[in-house]
């Protein structure tokens, strides 16, 4: 009888890991390859992004626009910034999901080092995840480079996150959260009314992303005299009843919000208005996602520029519907713009026939596209930030839970 | 500038009565939630002294159960069946379902350690073990994005929205949540006191191999209690979605670790005990936020709860363990 309780126990435990395997692999949709070596006739790069967990909505949207750009360079399509003269390497695309989670950055960075085959990557989306993979990334020579990590110190060398990453290795195509905090603060003073004396409350998620940001908005609105009730949630704990009330009595005129979780600025401006909360929301590019953050009335900021504003890129952005059967949510966009700038690199470094992880990354800060999909010029300065590129966008929720851009970037 | 500072001050909206009273409503439904969660802790701790660390992920399976059956009925916003119908039945296919997950867990995970003489150490890890499991097999089988109840639109919002009674400002969920605690607090003492698989739970508790010499069926009390703390748990799900919305694999083991510590502090093996604690550790995270901050609010609330196991080591009805010499 026992023996037989083993067999069933070891029978039920190989089942469900057979099952959740099953179901993995139906997610991807692919297996891994084992690739030689660096090619310039076909070159590979790592494509990374929180394809499922809290952010999965960005992270397909990233991935999507980076499928879509390769699609594009191997065919030979006409791209923005692209001159009809260079000479495309094709590339291939190594894709790898980090659930917004830094420990899985750091397995997916191990992968894609040992992978002789990759010469960039694309990533990583968070600032945690480039602080915990990106170490890794640079031990294997692997240039990097992000179209959504904003955290400020990953490319200020005085800081211990720049001073691992920014090093030449660690690139972003999107502004960083000083600016992203400069912007939303002179929003809400000039397009919201905020003013000195006026009382506002921020709220952080108690990670990397979102502190040094509030931290930055607070000191800038007391800078200009705001009252601020500096207030901190770890992003787990989804209880915001008391801080909902709290706002509403210290009469905030304005909440703003920073954190990676769309769902949690939902609830949290949902418990507000219950609580009869008639003042401002805002937050930050973190939870820009129009599926799950769609109160009308509530601002976000977000590097990605309402994409379906710019002329130009109508009929990119009516490829990239038809592809995948949905419209994008603008927040991919960069990638595009941070893929275009890998391809070049790769191109650049293979016109000797030959590529290795340190010229292409070094050829990195040879890119110069005088414009791009995004209608801006876009190089890298030495400390990997973008040089040209955009600002952060204000985008408001319209009554059918979509996003409209009120102050361009 | 806090709106408390360390050494300071109120701010004058703090002082007001109904203020305190909105502080104490978010701390009672809160509360509620972990004295819930911290009931199945201490029954399964107070028949077989074992830390069961996978309830918490029962009350997450609960709530994925609750989250379906409102999907499957139509969703919040336009529910094919009554909303109080709707209610009932995530509550009933949550506890069932919570509570068949305890029982095989029980079955298969601590069982055969059991019968095995295992050390206490081993049921321990085994918990642990089935704890990070149901937490991945979350993961992979319904995905790490948080999904929402999205209470504010059940019943067109009106679940949601506050009334007031002269100072006092609730909304219906927030009774419901309190109510409904009250009720499951009731029955089980009633259950544990009244009948006579309460009484055969209550001799197990006090000495398993005892009970066993007595004719007690101890393995059906073990199943019995099993199935009711995760059916509790399996409540708390469907409540703590009803009322705080998210759902994600990992929202039990956070609620757990806290419902534990009310467990621990409550007495651990006492159900007066867990649903004290409980209550205990939602007001003061409640009363932390409105009158200092709450980025200190775990900082307040575990200082005093060592300060509390300081004072009374085996929690506030807890009974310290007999010393056999």
């Amino acid at each position: 009888m026992k023996k037989l309780r083993l067999i069933l126990g070891v029978m039920l435990v190989l089942g469900i890991a057979a099952a959740a395997t099953s179901v993995a692999v139906a997610k991807t949709g692919k297996t891994a390859i084992v690739a030689a070596g660096p090619s310039c006739k076909t070159a590979t790069i790592g494509v990374t992004g929180p394809f499922t967990g809290p952010a999965a909505s960005a992270g397909i949207d990233q991935r999507n626009w980076a499928d879509l750009f390769i699609s594009y360079w191997n065919s030979g399509k006409p791209i923005p910034g692209t001159p009809a003269s260079l000479k495309r390497v094709k590339l291939k695309a190594v894709h790898a999901d980090t659930q917004l989670n830094p420990q899985v950055a750091a397995t997916v960075a191990v992968q894609l080092r040992s992978n002789p085959a990759v010469v960039l990557v694309n990533g990583f989306s968070g600032s945690q995840e480039n602080v915990a993979g990106g170490p890794i990334l640079r031990r294997g020579g692997l240039g990097f480079v992000s179209g959504s990590a904003t955290r400020a110190s990953l490319t200020d060398p005085s800081t211990p996150d720049g001073h691992v990453l920014s090093n030449g290795y660690f690139h972003r195509v999107v502004p960083n959260d000083n600016a992203q905090g400069n912007v939303d603060v002179t929003f809400m003073e000039k397009k919201l009314g905020v003013k000195s004396g006026d009382q506002v409350m921020t709220v952080d998620q108690a990670e990397a992303y979102s502190v040094p940001l509030i931290s930055l908005m607070t000191s800038l609105l007391q800078k200009d005299g705001v009252k601020v009730d500096r207030e901190s949630q770890p992003a787990t704990q989804t209880d915001f009843t008391s801080l909902a009330q709290k706002a509403v009595a210290e009469h905030a005129t304005a909440v703003a919000f920073a954190g990676q979780v769309a769902s949690n600025a939902q609830l949290f401006l949902q418990q507000l208005h219950s609580d009869g909360f008639n003042g401002k929301f805002i937050s930050t590019d973190g939870t820009f996602d129009s599926t799950k953050f769609t109160v009308p009335g509530a601002y976000i900021s977000s590097f990605s520029l309402d994409i379906h504003t710019i002329k130009s890129a109508a009929p990119i952005v009516a490829a990239f519907k038809k592809r995948f059967g949905q419209d994008t949510i603008s927040f991919g966009v960069p990638t595009w713009v941070a893929v275009q700038t890998m391809a070049h690199a790769i191109s650049i470094a293979c016109s000797d026939g030959k590529i290795t992880r340190a010229e292409a990354r070094r050829d990195l800060n040879k890119v110069h596209l005088k414009t791009s999909l995004i209608g801006r010029p876009i190089g890298f300065q030495a400390s990997g930030d973008v040089q040209g590129g955009i600002s952060f966008t204000i985008f408001q929720i319209q009554g059918d839970g979509s996003y409209k851009a009120v102050q361009a970037g | 500038m806090h709106s408390l500072q360390l050494l300071g001050y109120f701010q004058s909206y703090q002082l007001s009565w109904s203020y305190f009273l909105d502080q104490l409503v978010a701390g009672l439904t809160l509360g509620s939630l972990y004295g819930l969660m911290a009931l199945g802790y201490s029954m399964v701790y107070g028949v077989l002294k074992l830390l069961n660390f996978a309830h918490g992920e029962v009350f997450m399976i609960g709530s994925y159960i609750g989250f379906f059956v409102m999907v499957t009925l139509g969703g919040p916003l336009s529910p094919d069946v009554p909303v109080a119908l709707l209610i009932i039945l995530m509550f009933g296919a949550a506890m069932i379902g919570s509570g068949v997950l305890g029982v095989v867990i029980e079955r298969f995970a601590y069982r055969p350690l059991r019968e095995a003489k295992a050390p206490r150490i081993a049921p321990l890890i085994s918990a642990l073990g089935v704890s990070f499991c149901l937490q991945q097999l979350a993961s992979i089988f319904f995905g790490t994005a948080y999904k929402q109840y999205n209470p504010f639109g059940l019943a067109g919002g009106t679940l949601t929205t506050p009334w007031h009674v002269g100072a006092l400002e609730m909304s219906w969920m927030q009774v419901i949540v309190i109510l409904t605690t009250a009720f499951f607090m009731l029955a089980l003492t009633q259950l544990v006191t009244r009948t006579q698989i309460g009484r055969a739970m209550r001799a197990a508790s006090f000495d398993l191999e005892a009970a066993s010499m007595m004719g007690i069926d101890v393995d059906r009390v073990i199943v019995f209690t099993f199935f009711v703390g995760s059916a509790l748990a399996g409540a708390g799900g469907v409540m703590n979605g009803l009322y705080l919305s998210n759902v994600f694999p990992l929202v039990g083991f956070n609620v757990g670790l806290i419902a534990f510590t009310a467990a621990v502090v409550g007495g651990i093996g006492s159900m007066p005990g867990a649903m004290l604690g409980g209550l205990a550790i939602g007001l003061l995270k409640a009363f932390a936020i409105g009158y200092w901050s709450s980025a200190y609010q775990d900082v307040i609330v575990f200082c005093i709860l060592i300060l509390v196991l300081l004072i009374r080591p085996s929690g506030i009805f807890g009974v310290p363990a007999p010393q056999k010499v």
